[in-house]
C-alpha cells in the first residue's frame, strides 16, 4: 500500500514538474490559418487580335517631316508610318535645323511635326498657317514620354485650336496589359476613324479643343492633370479636317500599331497626309506644276532670245518631276508657262488676265506728284499695267508673272514682259527664287527690272567688268564653299546649306561644291565679300592641298573667311595654313557637346552655353589653341577639355578669320543664324 | 567510535513515511522539469531583418532564417522586421510564399519600420498580423519591367527562333506583366481580407480597397494604410513581438535575431541597421538612396521588379 501511495506522488509529482514548466511558457497550441493564395489558373493572359492594315490608294505628294525643332524622335523609329507614305507614292522629306521652313513648304503637301521640344517661331508659325491655309495638311504627334515642354508643341498647335495638356492618360479598368495603355472606342465620324473601332495608345496625352474632338475616353479613362474621369478628348482634327492631332506617338511604332485598330489608324493617318487639296500661290514656283507643261511662246524669236532661260526653265521643272513641251498655242486643258511681251500678246491672254484684274495699257503713267497732264511726264512713259487693288506701274522695263487657275484646271503661268531683255532677266528673278523684291500678291508679281538694269551697267562699268546685270536683294555677295571632296565623316555632312539658309534672306549668296566645281580660285573667292568655307564631318584630307593654297592666297590678298568643320587640326596640324593662316594650334582630338561665349563681337548676344543637337557627342573633333588669336567660344561645361577654344576669331591686320573647330550643323537653328551673322558683321567690319 | 558501529547506529533510524514522500515527490518534480525542458524548450522570438533591396543574389539572407525558424521548435513565433522598397519580382514572391507556409507552422508578424513598398509589403501581407510605425510608408503592389528589346539578325551568331534573342515579343512581355501585377494584387487582397476578418471586426475587412484601387500602385502612409486595412496595427517593434507571442500563445520568451544567428552565428543582436563592419557586404542596404536600387533592371535581360523607387528630381 505505502509502495502504491509513494508511486502515486511520483507520478504527480512528474507530471506537476512537466506541466509547471510548461504551462510557465506555453499558453496554447498555434493552429496556423488555411489561407488560399494565388493560382496561375485563376488569371487570364490578355490575348486581344492584333490589327491588319488597310491599304492606301496611290497618289504622288511631299510629306514634309519636322526635324528642326528638337524632335525627340528617331527616324527609324517612324519607318511603318514612312512605309505606309512610301507604298503609297508619298514621298517623305525631312525639315533639318537650320532649313527655311516657308521655302520647304512650298512643295510639301503635309507637315508632320513630332515631339518638337523647341518652339516654332513668330514667322515659322505664320508660314505654317499660311501652309494649312492653302490647303496643306499639318499632323501633330504628342507624346507624354517625349515632349518635356507641351508648350512647345502648343506654340503651333495652338492656332490651330489645339492645347495638348501637360499630362497623361489612365485608365484602370479598360486597359491593354497596362494602365497606361488606354483602350478608346467613342469615336466620332471622321476619315481619321473609318473602320477604327478601337485604339490603344501608349501613355498618351490629353488635348483641349474646343471643337473638332474625334477620339474621346470613356468614363474610366483619366487625365493625370485632373485625376478626375470623362471628357477627355485623345485625338483631334480640327481646321477643315486639314489640322489632326495626336497624343501618342509610340502607337504609331512598331510593334504597337499592332494592337487592336491601330494599324488601320495609321492607314487613316497616311490618308490624311496624302490627300491635301493643297493650292499653291505665285512664289511656291514651280512646286504648282507636277506634270507634263506647256511652254507656249508668242513667236519663235522670243524663243531664240530667251533660250537659254527656257533650258533652265524646263531643268527647274524637270527637278521637281514635271516634264516640259515647247507650244506655239494655247490649251485650256494643260497646264502651261506661257512666254510673251506686252506688245505681242493676244487678245485671249488680254481678257484672261483682265478678267484676273490684271490691265495692260499703253496709256501713259503719269509719276507719282505730277500733274497728269505733264507732257514731259507723259512723254517718258511706255504705258501703264494696273493691278486691281495694288495700284498701277509703269509698263516699261517690267516683267509681269501672273498665276492663273480656272476652277480645279491646271495652273497656267503668264510671263509677260516689255521686250526680250527684260523677259529674260524676269525668268531668271523667277528661277533663282527672287520674285520677293518684286510687287507681289498671291497669284500675281509685276518686277520693275529696268531700273536695276540701268544701275548695273554703272557698277559693272566701275568694276572694270563685262556688262552683266545681277540682281541682287541687297549689294553684299557671300560665297559658300562646300569642301565635299575628302573623305565624309560619320554623318558625311557639310554645313553649307545651313550657312545659306541663314544669310540667303538678307544677301546674295553663292553655293560652290568642291567635289562638283572644283575649289574655288582665289579671284573668285575675292569677288565675293566673305567666304564660309565648311567641311562639316568630311576629313582627310579637307580641305585639299589645293584647297589649302587657295585659301592662303585668299587670305594674303585681304580676304575674310570663316572655316569650320570637324577635323582641320587632324589634318592640318602644324602646317602653314594651319598656324599661320587660321591661328589655331592643335592639342588633341576630344567630343565637344556645347559651347560657352566669350567676350568677343563674334559671341555678341550670347548669353547662355548653346547645347549642340543630340548625337553631336558621337563625333570626335579637335580641340584646339591659339596663341595669336582671339577666342570667341570655348568648349562647354559639359565637353570634354573644357575651356579650351571651339571657335577663334584672328585678325591679320588686312584680312580676317574665324575658325570654328566643329561643323555649324551641330547648333541649334537659331544659334546657327546668329552666329553666322555675328561672323558676317566681325569679318566685314573695320572694328 | 568503529565504522561497524556507525552503519549499524544509521540502520536503527527509522525513517518516517512522510519524508520519503518529500524525497520521491522532488525528484519527481525534477524529473518532470527536466522532461519538459527535454520535449518544451524555452520558446523563442525569432527576429529576422528585411532591410535590404529585395534581390535574388541575396535571397539567403531572409530564406536561412525563414528555414530555421521552421525547422527549431524553440522558434515558438517570428517577427519579420521589415525597411525596404522591395526588389525582384520572383524574390519577393519567393519570400511571401515563404512566410505563408512558415505561418502555418507557428505566427509571423510583420513589424514595418519606414518602408515596406511592392515586394516588401508582398513579404509582409504573408504574415499573420502587420504592424507599422505612424510615418512608415506602405503600399507600392505592382510590377515594374524592363521590356526585352529586339535583337537585330545576325548572320555570324543564328538564333533558332524570332524571340530567342530578345526572350519575348515586347507585347506579350507587357500582357503578362498585367498577369504579375494581377497575382500580386489578388494575393494582397485575398490575405488582407482573410486577416481583417478573422481577427478584426467584419468593419474593417469592409473597408478594404478593392483589387482596381490597390492596383494603382499608390504608396500610402501607415495611418491611411490602417484606415483602409491594408496593415492590422500602429506599433513599435516591441508590441511585434508581443503580438508574436501572444498569437503563438507563450509567454516568458526570449528574443533572439535568427538573421545574425544563423548568417553570422550572433544571436544577440537585434537592430534595425545592419553594423557598421557588415557595411562591405555588396547587397543594397536600403537607406533610402534611389542609386542603391537603381541596379536593379538595369542588367541585360528583361527584368521584373517589385519595387518601389521613389521619384527624382
Amino acid at each position: 500500500m505505502r509502495r502504491r501511495s509513494y508511486l502515486i506522488v511520483a507520478l504527480v509529482a512528474l507530471v506537476l514538474g512537466f506541466l509547471g514548466r510548461a504551462l510557465f511558457f506555453y499558453q496554447g497550441i498555434y493552429s496556423g490559418p488555411e489561407v488560399p493564395t494565388s493560382e496561375a489558373d485563376r488569371f487570364e493572359v490578355l490575348s486581344e487580335p492584333l490589327s491588319t492594315p488597310l491599304p492606301v490608294e496611290a497618289v504622288v505628294t511631299t510629306i514634309l517631316v519636322d526635324n528642326a525643332h528638337r524632335n525627340n524622335f528617331d527616324e527609324q523609329e517612324l519607318a511603318i508610318l514612312f512605309g505606309r507614305i512610301a507604298a503609297a507614292g508619298g514621298r517623305v522629306e525631312v525639315l533639318r535645323s537650320g532649313a527655311n521652313l516657308q521655302k520647304r513648304l512650298r512643295s510639301a503637301g503635309a507637315f508632320l511635326v513630332i515631339a518638337n521640344q523647341r518652339g516654332f517661331g513668330a514667322d515659322q508659325v505664320q508660314a505654317v498657317e499660311e501652309f494649312v491655309r492653302k490647303g496643306g495638311r499639318l499632323l501633330f504627334v504628342g507624346d507624354p514620354t517625349r515632349l518635356d515642354d507641351v508648350n512647345s508643341i502648343n506654340s503651333l498647335a495652338g492656332r490651330f485650336g489645339i492645347t495638348y495638356q501637360d499630362d497623361y492618360l489612365y485608365n484602370l479598368v479598360d486597359n491593354d496589359g497596362n494602365y497606361l495603355n488606354v483602350i478608346l472606342r467613342d469615336f466620332e465620324s471622321s476619315d481619321i476613324t473609318r473602320g477604327v473601332e478601337k485604339l490603344v495608345f501608349q501613355t498618351a496625352h490629353s488635348l483641349r479643343v474646343r471643337e473638332g474632338a474625334i477620339v474621346l475616353g470613356d468614363e474610366n479613362t483619366f487625365s493625370s492633370l485632373r485625376e478626375r474621369p470623362g471628357d477627355v478628348t485623345a485625338v483631334a482634327l480640327t481646321t477643315d479636317d486639314r489640322v489632326l492631332a495626336l497624343p501618342d506617338l509610340t502607337s504609331l511604332t512598331g510593334p504597337f500599331n499592332t494592337f487592336a485598330d491601330n494599324d488601320r489608324f495609321i492607314d487613316n493617318v497616311v490618308r490624311f497626309l496624302l490627300t491635301s487639296e493643297r493650292t499653291f500661290d505665285l512664289l511656291d514656283f514651280p512646286f504648282f506644276f507636277s506634270t507634263l507643261t506647256d511652254v507656249v511662246y508668242t513667236d519663235t524669236l522670243l524663243l531664240d532670245a530667251t533660250f537659254e532661260d527656257a533650258t533652265a526653265l524646263r531643268e527647274t521643272l524637270r527637278g521637281i518631276g514635271a516634264e516640259t513641251a515647247l507650244q506655239s498655242e494655247l490649251d485650256d486643258e494643260h497646264a502651261l508657262i506661257f512666254l510673251g511681251l506686252y506688245d505681242d500678246v493676244d487678245e485671249e491672254v488680254l481678257a484672261l488676265l483682265e478678267a484676273d484684274g490684271i490691265t495692260i495699257s499703253e496709256e501713259p503713267l503719269a509719276p507719282e506728284g505730277e500733274d497728269d497732264s505733264s507732257v514731259e511726264s507723259r512723254g517718258r512713259s511706255q504705258g501703264q499695267i494696273t493691278l486691281e487693288g495694288v495700284g498701277s506701274l509703269e509698263r516699261g522695263g517690267t516683267t509681269l508673272f501672273h498665276l492663273h487657275r480656272a476652277e480645279d484646271g491646271p495652273y497656267q503661268l503668264y510671263v509677260l514682259a516689255f521686250d526680250e531683255n527684260i523677259l529674260s532677266d524676269g525668268l531668271a528673278l523667277l528661277l533663282e527664287d527672287r520674285l520677293t523684291g518684286c510687287m507681289v500678291t498671291p497669284v500675281t508679281a509685276l518686277c520693275a527690272l529696268a531700273e536695276l538694269e540701268e544701275e548695273a551697267p554703272e557698277e559693272a562699268d566701275e568694276a572694270g567688268e563685262e556688262e552683266e546685270v545681277e540682281v541682287e536683294v541687297e549689294g553684299m555677295g557671300v560665297l559658300v564653299v562646300s569642301d565635299d571632296a575628302g573623305s565624309p565623316g560619320a554623318e558625311g555632312k557639310t554645313s553649307a546649306d545651313l550657312i545659306r539658309d541663314a544669310l540667303s534672306a538678307d544677301f546674295s549668296v553663292t553655293v560652290v561644291s568642291t567635289r562638283v566645281d572644283g575649289v574655288p580660285s582665289p579671284s573668285d573667292m575675292l569677288s565675293h565679300s566673305v567666304v564660309f568655307w565648311s567641311i562639316g564631318d568630311y576629313c582627310c584630307l579637307a580641305p585639299s592641298e589645293d584647297g589649302a593654297q587657295a585659301i592662303m592666297e585668299y587670305l594674303d590678298s585681304g580676304g575674310a573667311l570663316f572655316i569650320s568643320g570637324a577635323n582641320l587640326g587632324s589634318d592640318w596640324a602644324g602646317s602653314l595654313f594651319f598656324e599661320t593662316h587660321l591661328g589655331a594650334l592643335d592639342i588633341g582630338d576630344a567630343a565637344l557637346v556645347d559651347l560657352q561665349p566669350n567676350s568677343h563681337p563674334i559671341a555678341n548676344f550670347f548669353e547662355d552655353t548653346i547645347q549642340f543637337e543630340p548625337g553631336a557627342g558621337d563625333i570626335i573633333l579637335d580641340v584646339i589653341d591659339t596663341d595669336v588669336a582671339s577666342i570667341a567660344f570655348r568648349r562647354g561645361p559639359d565637353s570634354e577639355f573644357t575651356g579650351e577654344p571651339a571657335i577663334i576669331a584672328h585678325d591679320r591686320g588686312g584680312s580676317r578669320v574665324a575658325h570654328a573647330a566643329f561643323p555649324l550643323y551641330f547648333l541649334p537653328e537659331d544659334d546657327l543664324d546668329m552666329l553666322v551673322q555675328n561672323a558676317l558683321d566681325w569679318l566685314t567690319s573695320g572694328e | 567510535m568503529k565504522a561497524g558501529t556507525m552503519i549499524e547506529r544509521l540502520a536503527r533510524v527509522k525513517v518516517s513515511s512522510g519524508w520519503i514522500t518529500v524525497v520521491i515527490g522532488m525528484t519527481a518534480l525534477g524529473l518532470g522539469y527536466a522532461a519538459s525542458a527535454a520535449i518544451l524548450p524555452t520558446p523563442k522570438i525569432g527576429v529576422i531583418h528585411i532591410d535590404v533591396v529585395i534581390d535574388r543574389s541575396i535571397q539567403p539572407y531572409f530564406t536561412i532564417p525563414l528555414a530555421y525558424a521552421a525547422e527549431h521548435r524553440d522558434v515558438a513565433a517570428v517577427v519579420l522586421l521589415i525597411n525596404s522598397p522591395g526588389g525582384g519580382a520572383a524574390t519577393s514572391e519567393e519570400l511571401f510564399y515563404r512566410v505563408v507556409e512558415l505561418r502555418s507552422q507557428k505566427p509571423v508578424v510583420a513589424s514595418i519600420d519606414s518602408l515596406a513598398a511592392s515586394g516588401a509589403y508582398y513579404t509582409a501581407i504573408g504574415s499573420n498580423y502587420i504592424y507599422a510605425k505612424p510615418a512608415a510608408m506602405v503600399g507600392s503592389i505592382g510590377v515594374r519591367a524592363g521590356l526585352p528589346q529586339p535583337v537585330p539578325p545576325d548572320e555570324t551568331s543564328v538564333l533558332s527562333g524570332p524571340f530567342k534573342g530578345s526572350g519575348s515579343s515586347q507585347i506579350d512581355w507587357i500582357r503578362g506583366m498585367d498577369v504579375i501585377k494581377e497575382t500580386f494584387v489578388t494575393n494582397v487582397y485575398d490575405q488582407r481580407l482573410y486577416v481583417l476578418e478573422h481577427m478584426h471586426e467584419q468593419s474593417r475587412a469592409d473597408r478594404l480597397p478593392d483589387k482596381d484601387q490597390l492596383a494603382t500602385g499608390q504608396v500610402w502612409i501607415a495611418p491611411v494604410a490602417y484606415d483602409i486595412g491594408l496593415i492590422d496595427a500602429l506599433g513599435s517593434n516591441l508590441d511585434a513581438i508581443q503580438k508574436a507571442a501572444e498569437l503563438a500563445q507563450v509567454t516568458n520568451y526570449e528574443v533572439i535575431d535568427l538573421t545574425f544567428l544563423t548568417l553570422f552565428g550572433d544571436p544577440t543582436y537585434i537592430g534595425s541597421a545592419l553594423p557598421p563592419d557588415l557595411s562591405t557586404l555588396s547587397f543594397a542596404h536600403w537607406s533610402g538612396d534611389r542609386q542603391n536600387a537603381d541596379y536593379l533592371g538595369s542588367g541585360p535581360w528583361p527584368t521584373f521588379e517589385h519595387l518601389y523607387l521613389p521619384p527624382t528630381d
